[in-house]
């Protein structure tokens, strides 16, 4: 009886709140996706066909923002509003994964109508409360859940594993479903619930992006392209020991750190030098242990860098030969640190060849063969940081082996790193494929590490492949990357 | 009570049953080892000390042999008669670790003078039958036999592999022991290594090797087992031969790696060749010949036992088609040249510390400190190094390594760098500690600068207060010393 008095009276005490709550049916959608991902054992094969549900809602003419994660490997995505019957089917306009947000934009207008957008908030403080609008598991309708904000950091973005950006964490569990739902706070949207944490580890944890991230990517958009976040690829030392200041000839101001290697690959390469000392970026000074002051908080001076677009200009103080210069950096993007990074929407590339699948190493390809190969492993660490894409653009290993009398001695050579074919230095997957259709006698394939080759006769290749294709049914013998376009003219 | 004598019974009944056998009583000895290693990343620290026992056997007055393993970081080794009261202190007298063999002497030799040594016996077959002997604490011998079920290449240790006779047979462990001699038709054909109860399979070091090991010592210089110092690959893969064009009836194995500095590559072999015979037996595609004792083996028979150091071994090798014939002068592995030390026992590992920071030489040893699955739990690039030394280090160099930091005012700003490779000391590039040392003496008159390998951060020391700094570190932390490079 209790609980029925309960639920009579809550309509007339909670009146304000089921405003704001009517309010948001008509901002937030429910997202059904189907998507497909790809089988890396098999690279031929389409791969398995899965999908699920997230949110998302309106921030614009017919725009609706939700997670990178709920649209990936998308190959129908619909939208639903509460109380519309219909399902509409939905297009992604733009897609960040590496801040795990996308735009959708829905073709028939008629979904729009009587919708309203949401506008971005700021940053909410500690201990602040906020709601999350979504449709997670456990029912049909939409969901409301307070919770209180309890830690603002920088933390990684489980979507591609790689990223950290500023998150938040809040008390109220984020649920499969609520991803791409909105967090609300003095009606004005705060935040993209996004992830959480499984209840195995800890209870009533989850995490929403915030808005500067938000605002950040629909700048980027602007131009009408995603262009993702830029890397100042600059490695430093910071300068707190008193020997090591004097020997650069510093002051003892605890400010500055030494620039001690710059990538090649990076926006400071060209620019800044090594043994440069970084006193100030944009006008922010530097402390000797690389933190600023923004925004009245200090934050690791990289988070000048995180603000920025391609093209961006950042200034840096610099003390260089003793004397105080300006350098200014021009901001891009730094392609080897991406091979750390999960993907999406793209298809695994391979060559397979008498048997023999020949892959590049990725972070998708390694979560799939768990390889604890060493000149493997290692060659994937320190892939950044020893340069070693300069050399080897991409890391070509033989994976796997489709079992035939032509490859029957190979087994125990598998998860070797591919170094040379037919004379040919292996710098990357295309070079492989191009020394495979040269004309020789015998293949020879050598492995980093081992002395023995790989040794295919030619003559044998044609039969084993015809003998290969049909009996594993295998589609296509090579995938290198062309595009949609090339691809489907093919 | 009931269990009790059922158990006496069981464990009396194997002698009552082999009567006809007598246990070498008189031939065999207790060996108490107590052993102590070093905490390879505080290398100025000694672990807990440990004991271990083992049946050692007479094979020259006063002279018992047990396995390398069981003597291993000895610091107190006793002899104890079996069934005869009173232990007499005992030091190893000789040890290979290659060949896990040793021998112990009683400091007093009155103490092992009624015991007499046992003959080793020739060449057994897969199929003969063996005995071991234990023995209670109250000197009752108990027998268990068994039958060699395999005569193959087997690990001595990481780095070694040679001939080993594997055993079935059924052990009850008497007396905790670790190393038991074989016995058949009452003389010595083994020492047994390893025993793994499930399997009831137990290696065994064969008579063969223990003899070399003997005849080495016996001129009173030991020179230690030769290796040739090649690695191959069987050429089962008919794609592999053709192409090699080893054409018609001959077969071989394909040189995949030739060691810098050994018999092989001081013989002319290269990677790449074909090795169609060594010492004049032919080779097959696995890597094996017709031993006259064995039947079939590997050819690292031929070259670490069969043969010994200082023998001359012609090779035959198929060159880019061509039959050439090399000769290999065998020789040991010089050890001292590995540029990671296989193994470091019975010695101080070699470190320095200056200022808080711990130097160390890469070596086995030190990566073994990350426990059983090291080549995965170890760093990463560590590991690498150690796997690729040869080419990554060099021969008869040393990796330097900041293992640590111990924090003091004057490193603060330092105390992140952990296993840090050490490149250079003041731009004089570092190959062992004694380079180090070296660096550090002759200095900048101001600042020190170490720099790494794979870390473009650097360390920049005051001159000045660095004899201060070490000093404080060594009376904070109480380090006993500060350094170890002796070889001693």
């Amino acid at each position: 009886m209790r609980i029925l008095f309960a639920l009579l009276l809550y309509p007339f005490l909670a009146s304000a709140a089921n405003e704001e709550v009517e309010r948001l049916r008509n901002c937030v959608v429910r997202i059904s996706v189907a998507a497909q991902s790809p089988d890396y054992r098999q690279p031929w094969s389409s791969g398995s066909v899965g999908g699920g549900v997230g949110s998302g809602f309106l921030i614009g003419e017919r725009q609706i923002m939700t997670n990178a994660h709920v649209v990936s490997n998308s190959r129908l995505i619909t939208v639903e509003r509460d109380g519309d019957p219909n399902e509409y089917p939905a297009q992604i306009l733009h897609i960040a994964h590496d801040c795990d947000l996308a735009l959708l934009t829905v073709e028939d207008p008629s979904f729009f109508k009587g919708m309203a957008s949401l506008s971005f908030g700021d940053i909410p403080d500690l201990h602040s409360t906020v709601t999350t609008y979504g449709y997670p598991i456990g029912g049909e309708r939409m969901s409301v859940t307070r919770g209180v904000v309890s830690r603002i950091e920088f933390r990684t973005y489980s979507h591609s594993s790689l990223d950290a950006h500023l998150a938040i964490q809040i008390d109220a569990a984020i649920n499969p479903g609520n991803s791409g739902g909105p967090v609300l706070q003095d009606g004005k949207c705060v935040g993209v619930a996004f992830q959480g944490l499984s209840g195995a580890v800890a209870q009533n944890t989850g995490y929403m992006i915030p808005t500067p991230v938000m605002k950040r990517f629909v700048k980027d958009i602007e131009d009408g392209s995603y262009d993702g976040y830029v890397e100042l690829a600059v490695n430093y030392q910071t300068l707190q020991n008193p020997a090591l200041r004097r020997s650069l000839a510093l002051v003892d101001d605890d400010t500055g750190v030494l620039v001690t290697s710059i990538p090649q690959v990076g926006s400071a390469h060209g620019a800044l030098q090594v043994d440069d000392v970084l006193i100030a970026i944009d006008g922010h000074r530097i402390s000797s242990d690389g933190q600023i002051v923004l925004d009245g908080g200090s934050v690791q001076l990289e988070e000048i860098v995180e603000r920025k677009f391609h093209g961006d200009i950042v200034c840096f103080g610099v003390i260089r030969n003793r004397e105080t210069i300006d350098v200014d950096v021009t901001l891009k993007g730094a392609w080897p640190y991406r091979i750390l990074a999960k993907t999406y929407d793209v298809r695994p590339r391979f060559v397979l060849f008498a048997g023999l699948l020949f892959q590049p190493v990725d972070r998708n390809f390694l979560s799939t063969y768990s390889i604890d190969d060493l000149e493997v492993m290692y060659r994937y660490s320190y892939f950044v940081s020893d340069e070693i894409y300069l050399d080897h653009p991409e890391i070509v290993v033989f994976s796997e082996m489709i079992p035939d009398s032509i490859n029957s001695y190979f087994r125990e050579l598998r998860n070797g790193v591919v170094e040379e074919v037919n004379g040919k230095t292996i710098r990357g997957l295309a070079d492989l494929a191009e020394a495979i259709d040269q004309d020789v006698a015998h293949h020879v394939i050598r492995l980093v590490g081992q002395g023995r080759p790989l040794v295919i006769e030619a003559a044998q290749v044609e039969a084993a492949r015809q003998r290969i294709l049909s009996t594993y049914g295998i589609t296509q013998e090579r995938y290198l990357g062309l595009d949609q376009k090339q691809e489907e003219q093919k | 009570m009931k269990a009790l004598v059922a158990s006496i019974l069981l464990f009396s009944l194997p002698v009552l049953v082999s009567a006809g056998q007598d246990a070498p009583t008189k031939s065999v000895i207790r060996v108490h080892v107590t052993s102590q290693s070093y905490v390879f990343l505080q290398p100025w620290r000694k672990t807990k000390p440990s004991s271990r026992r083992g049946l050692g056997t007479c094979v020259r007055p006063n002279q018992f042999l047990v396995t390398a393993d069981l003597v291993r970081n000895a610091t107190f080794v006793e002899l104890e008669r079996v069934g005869e009261p009173g232990k007499s202190t005992a030091r190893v007298k000789h040890v290979d670790y290659l060949t896990n063999l040793a021998l112990v002497e009683a400091l007093d030799a009155s103490f092992t003078s009624k015991h007499e040594a046992l003959a080793l016996t020739d060449v057994k077959a897969v199929g003969d039958a063996t005995a071991v002997w234990q023995f209670e604490n109250n000197g009752t011998p108990v027998l268990g036999e068994g039958r060699i079920k395999a005569i193959e290449l087997g690990m001595y240790g990481s780095d070694s592999a040679m001939l080993i006779y594997k055993l079935d047979i059924k052990l009850a462990p008497v007396g905790s022991s670790f190393v038991l001699p074989v016995l058949a038709g009452g003389k010595l054909i083994g020492l047994s290594m390893s025993y793994t109860a499930t399997g009831q399979s137990m290696t065994v070091i064969p008579a063969m090797v223990i003899s070399r090991f003997l005849t080495d010592l016996d001129d009173g210089e030991y020179q230690g087992f030769p290796r040739a110092g090649f690695s191959f690959s069987n050429m089962e893969d008919p794609q592999l031969r053709k192409y090699a064009k080893l054409n018609g009836k001959r077969d071989g194995v394909y040189i995949s790696d030739v060691g810098p500095g050994g018999a092989a590559e001081l013989a002319g072999l290269e990677a790449g060749d074909v090795l169609l015979s060594v010492a004049g037996f032919d080779i097959d595609r696995r890597g094996e010949y017709v031993d006259p004792d064995f039947d079939r083996q590997s050819i690292a028979h031929l070259t670490t036992t069969r043969h010994v150091s200082g023998d001359v071994v012609p090779l035959t090798v198929l060159r880019d088609g061509e039959f050439m014939e090399l000769s290999m002068t065998l020789k040991p592995l010089a050890l001292d040249e590995y540029p990671s030390l296989p193994f470091l026992y019975d010695r101080p590992p070699r470190f320095v510390i200056v200022g808080g920071f711990v130097f160390q030489e890469l070596c086995r040893e030190m990566l073994k400190s990350w426990g059983g699955d090291w080549p995965s739990a170890a760093p990463r690039r560590l590991v690498y190094y150690e796997r690729n030394q040869w080419d990554l280090i060099g021969p008869d160099k040393r990796l330097v390594i900041l293992t640590r930091v111990l924090p003091t005012p004057g490193n603060i700003g330092y105390q992140h760098f952990r296993f840090e490779m050490v490149k250079s000391v003041n731009d004089a590039e570092i190959q062992s500690l004694e380079d180090l040392v070296a660096a550090f003496q002759a200095t900048d008159p101001e600042f020190q600068t170490i720099r790494f390998r794979h870390n473009s951060e650097r360390i920049v020391i005051d001159t000045a207060s660095l004899g201060s700094e070490t000093k404080l570190v060594q009376m904070r932390y109480r380090i006993p010393r500060m350094a170890h490079l002796g070889e001693e």
